[in-house]
């Protein structure tokens, strides 16, 4: 019993119609997002249905190395993606965020075996979306972190010339800027925790619900899938940002232009 | 001693600095005017190392100061910007701030004297209980020189620290500098009084500076 009911592909198109509206209401207000609108959704169908391709493949392989080469393969491109919308260089910043990430994931899948024993939790269908979820909002956080960090150190060249003649060290001198980063990565985050059920039902409750759990169980699950992607965007933007750090500035202490992709 | 040799300073195409020299001898008391956007503010980061020159040199005491010298170069100077710094906590805790960098672990905050400075700059010491955010801008602006005259260094480096304060702070600040024999001053301002406390001019206008005797 409680297979979820497959949606054929003919019923999704016939619901994509829907999209009809929000195309309506941009043309109303003249919004230029048709074009923006449309690309997105195609290309998200195009790329779930590769992943969907890969999974299939991978879970019915459920072979431990490519599970956890699947993982690496999320986390390293994770990391590109917050360098390009952080406005990082790629090339000058990847190795010195990724451990951050590669740190992080280890920390989690920690803490994962102490409610799984291994071989649950080195299974593709445990492994790969959870670390999914904890990955993407990583993602999330750490585009928000890296983002304000940079941002406000620009603004804040003064501030950090004085920390530094004060007698800060380089790690103390930054410290105001990576408080406030984080509280602007991580503090909406615990407001969503707190209102978790009452505002949002949440999308891994709602999906295991769907594929036939009980709620009890859902709930389980999602409780310990908060406090992992909690813990996960906090350590992983601290980290990101103290390592960032050290490439960020010259000898001299100023901002080293060079790891931007812009030049503001 | 601190000395400018020949340093020039180019940014964007334009010359900041042109072969500047400039000594600063113990106990001098120097006020650098100018038009805005003159480099006033970036001969002060020159000293300190935070601006890199295109030609020229930055000497303490006859040797040139290198990168490998940095830290024990800027522990000499008591740098103060424009605008206090942005902070949560009392005023006392932000007094405080430096006391809680590793490398100030030997100094410890002094009371008294803390008292005795706010007193000198016209803040009343009770002020200290105070939510730092729910200051002035003035009274934030005289607790940061207040943070950085603790730390007992003798070169001073003051960049406008004058110009968010009223007549009769800028009197108390300004009177303060003045009066204290045993630094060396090098300050920054738009602002005449610094002159009229008898301090020296030297003018910095198109990348040219000039020292009146």
């Amino acid at each position: 019993m409680n297979e979820t009911m497959v949606i054929s592909i003919p019923a999704l198109l016939m619901f994509s119609v829907i999209l009809v509206f929000p195309v309506l209401i941009f043309r109303h207000l003249r919004l230029r997002l048709t074009r923006d609108l449309l690309i997105s959704m195609v290309r998200m169908a195009v790329q779930l249905a590769l992943v969907a391709v890969y999974l299939e493949y991978i879970f019915r392989l459920d072979m431990l190395l490519v599970n956890v080469a699947w993982v690496l393969v999320m986390i390293v491109v994770a990391t590109g993606s917050i360098l390009r919308q952080s406005w990082l260089s790629w090339r000058k910043c990847l190795w010195t965020i990724l451990p951050a990430h590669l740190l992080t994931a280890l920390l989690i899948l920690a803490g994962f075996l102490l409610v799984f024993d291994l071989a649950t939790i080195s299974s593709a269908r445990y492994l790969v979306p959870l670390m999914g979820m904890v990955l993407g909002n990583i993602l999330r956080s750490n585009v928000v972190v890296l983002d304000r960090f940079f941002s406000e150190l620009r603004a804040g060249v003064e501030v950090h010339i004085q920390y530094l003649t004060l007698g800060a060290s380089r790690a103390e001198a930054v410290r105001p800027f990576l408080r406030n980063a984080l509280r602007a990565a991580v503090g909406p985050q615990i407001g969503t925790v707190a209102t978790m059920g009452i505002v949002s039902l949440p999308g891994m409750m709602t999906g295991q619900i769907l594929g036939g759990s009980s709620p009890a169980v859902a709930i389980v699950y999602q409780i310990m899938i908060m406090i992992a992607i909690f813990t996960a965007a906090t350590v992983s933007s601290f980290l990101a940002v103290h390592f960032a750090r050290k490439m960020a500035f010259d000898p001299c202490g100023r901002l080293n232009e060079d790891i931007f992709l812009r030049r503001p | 001693m601190l000395e400018f040799r020949e340093v020039t300073l180019r940014r964007a195409g334009r010359v900041i600095l042109d072969r500047v020299n400039l000594s600063v001898s113990p106990g001098e008391h120097l006020a650098l005017t100018g038009p805005s956007g003159a480099g006033k503010s970036t001969l002060l980061k020159v000293a300190l190392l935070f601006e890199p020159v295109d030609a020229g040199a930055v000497l303490w005491n006859g040797r040139e100061i290198t990168v490998a010298d940095l830290g024990a170069h800027r522990s000499r100077f008591l740098y103060i910007g424009q605008k206090p710094l942005p902070f949560e906590g009392t005023a006392e805790e932000y007094l405080n701030l430096p006391f809680t960098f590793a490398a100030n672990h030997a100094l410890h905050a002094d009371q008294v004297e803390q008292d005795r400075l706010m007193e000198a700059l016209g803040l009343d010491p009770a002020l200290k209980k105070s939510p730092y955010t729910r200051l002035s801008g003035g009274e934030q602006q005289r607790l940061t020189i207040i943070q950085g005259l603790q730390l007992k260094r003798d070169f001073c480096l003051l960049d406008e620290i004058t110009s968010s304060l009223d007549q009769d702070s800028m009197r108390a600040v300004v009177g303060f500098f003045a009066r204290d024999k045993a630094r060396t001053v090098l300050a920054v301002t738009h602002n005449r009084e610094w002159l009229d406390f008898g301090f020296t001019e030297v003018g910095l206008e198109s990348g040219k500076l000039w020292r009146r005797e």
